[in-house]
């Protein structure tokens, strides 16, 4: 059965919550959930969901709100301290072992998968895997030059630099850097009034349609705008297909600059 | 840059076909639209169908569907059936062969390749964003008497 919608969920030791968007049924059964230590991240891939009877469970916590299978609204429900898990017929239970290596759904919209991410601060742990990622991408290692980006944009002028990474959101031990974004905020160069720049965007190629840029691209505008600035610009080689196609599709259109050059002999 | 009326009318034609999933329409929807006869926009939809962009539905109720990717599909791929996007003349003269000639060709080079550019970089996708998105507003109807002769072609 294909499942109709994806949910992210994460169980703590002492519960479980359940949080979904689409309309469905629940089937109530009890599952034996694996454990690892105190948390089991993961992600349920749900065909029909029904809320009905999650009362009758034994285990049951309480739902804050119980809906119909016809129901279109968003719900949640928690379950607490309960050494066996309520859970749900016609359900998929992916483990970190039974998912795909990162946990996103191939199939699933992008839209829906940018809440599968966490976008955060880049740290200096993560700046190899930076590294290798851009090397992947433009087949030119540079560490001397993303190692120098670190230390400009990754710990100085925080207020107005932002050097993020996007991870699994769903697998706290995946560590994997999906992609990163880089901006600051800059003003009165070439006239203009202060604007954030963004001047680096890669998304792991195996990852990309996944919602990874997107989620990066929102979250440094939402940095930007919490900085004061309402415009954000980029630069992108005319040549570049995938990178105009993706920032044209985030409403990006032409600014008022024309970039000029010339060779140097 | 202006584009011509069969170009024009093609990327409204997409547009109109893919504002919803599987939508269907006949030319004489989309020309009540634009204000163009339906003669007119067959022959453009004849040449959109024989490129693999619309797929004509026959019958009681016929008409046509997009059979592209909206999320692929760009507007250059739907120009490009229509006109050149490039200023180069074919049949060159012989100004063009003199420094003066080469010095403007280059300019308008400069020009045709961010042209192309732009067009390529706009799927149909991400102008439904532009019409529906934030700001659309600004993309309001204008009356007829405004809009003079643009696309009317009867």
């Amino acid at each position: 059965m294909t499942p109709s919608a994806i949910v992210e969920f994460g169980i703590k030791k002492n519960g479980l919550t359940i949080e979904m968007g689409d309309k469905g049924r629940i089937y109530l059964a009890f599952v034996d959930c694996p454990q690892n230590g105190n948390h089991w991240l993961g992600r349920l891939q749900v065909a029909h969901i029904n809320v009905h009877g999650i009362r009758r469970s034994p285990h049951s916590g309480r739902p804050r709100r119980s809906r119909t299978s016809h129901d279109q609204a968003p719900f949640a429900f928690e379950l607490k301290s309960v050494p066996q898990y309520l859970i749900i017929g016609y359900i998929l239970l992916a483990s970190r072992r039974a998912v795909n290596p990162l946990a996103i759904d191939p199939k699933a919209r992008a839209e829906t998968t940018g809440a599968a991410l966490r976008v955060r601060r880049v740290q200096a742990a993560d700046i190899p895997q930076v590294i290798a990622l851009d090397t992947r991408v433009t087949k030119l290692a540079k560490p001397e030059y993303w190692n120098d980006v670190y230390r400009r944009y990754g710990k100085r002028r925080l207020h107005e630099r932002f050097f993020l990474i996007a991870q699994n959101r769903l697998d706290r031990t995946d560590s994997r850097v999906l992609g990163f974004i880089i901006g600051e905020i800059r003003a009165w160069e070439f006239g203009s009034t202060p604007c954030g720049w963004v001047f680096a965007l890669s998304v792991e190629p195996d990852m990309r349609l996944h919602g990874i840029g997107k989620a990066l691209l929102e979250t440094i505008s939402g940095e930007f705008r919490k900085a004061g600035v309402n415009k954000m610009r980029t630069m992108v080689e005319r040549g570049a297909q995938l990178p105009l196609l993706f920032f044209r599709s985030e409403g990006l259109m032409a600014g008022p600059y024309i970039q000029l050059e010339k060779d140097l002999d | 840059m202006r584009l011509q009326i069969s170009t024009r009318l093609a990327i409204f034609a997409t547009l109109e076909l893919t504002a919803r999933e599987n939508h269907q329409l006949s030319v004489a929807d989309i020309g009540e639209k634009y204000g163009v006869s339906s003669h007119h926009l067959a022959k453009v939809m004849h040449i959109m169908g024989r490129a693999g962009l619309v797929r004509a539905v026959r019958g009681a109720g016929g008409g046509y569907r997009f059979a592209g990717n909206p999320r692929r599909t760009t507007l250059l791929d739907v120009v490009q059936l229509f006109e050149e996007v490039s200023s180069v003349e074919k049949d060159t003269e012989v100004a063009d062969a003199t420094p003066e000639g080469q010095a403007l060709q280059a300019i308008l080079n400069e020009i045709d390749t961010i042209a192309r550019a732009t067009l390529g970089s706009i799927t149909i996708a991400t102008m439904h964003k532009l019409l529906n998105g934030r700001g659309a507003g600004r993309w309001r109807s204008k009356p007829a008497s405004a809009r003079g002769r643009s696309v009317r072609r009867a």
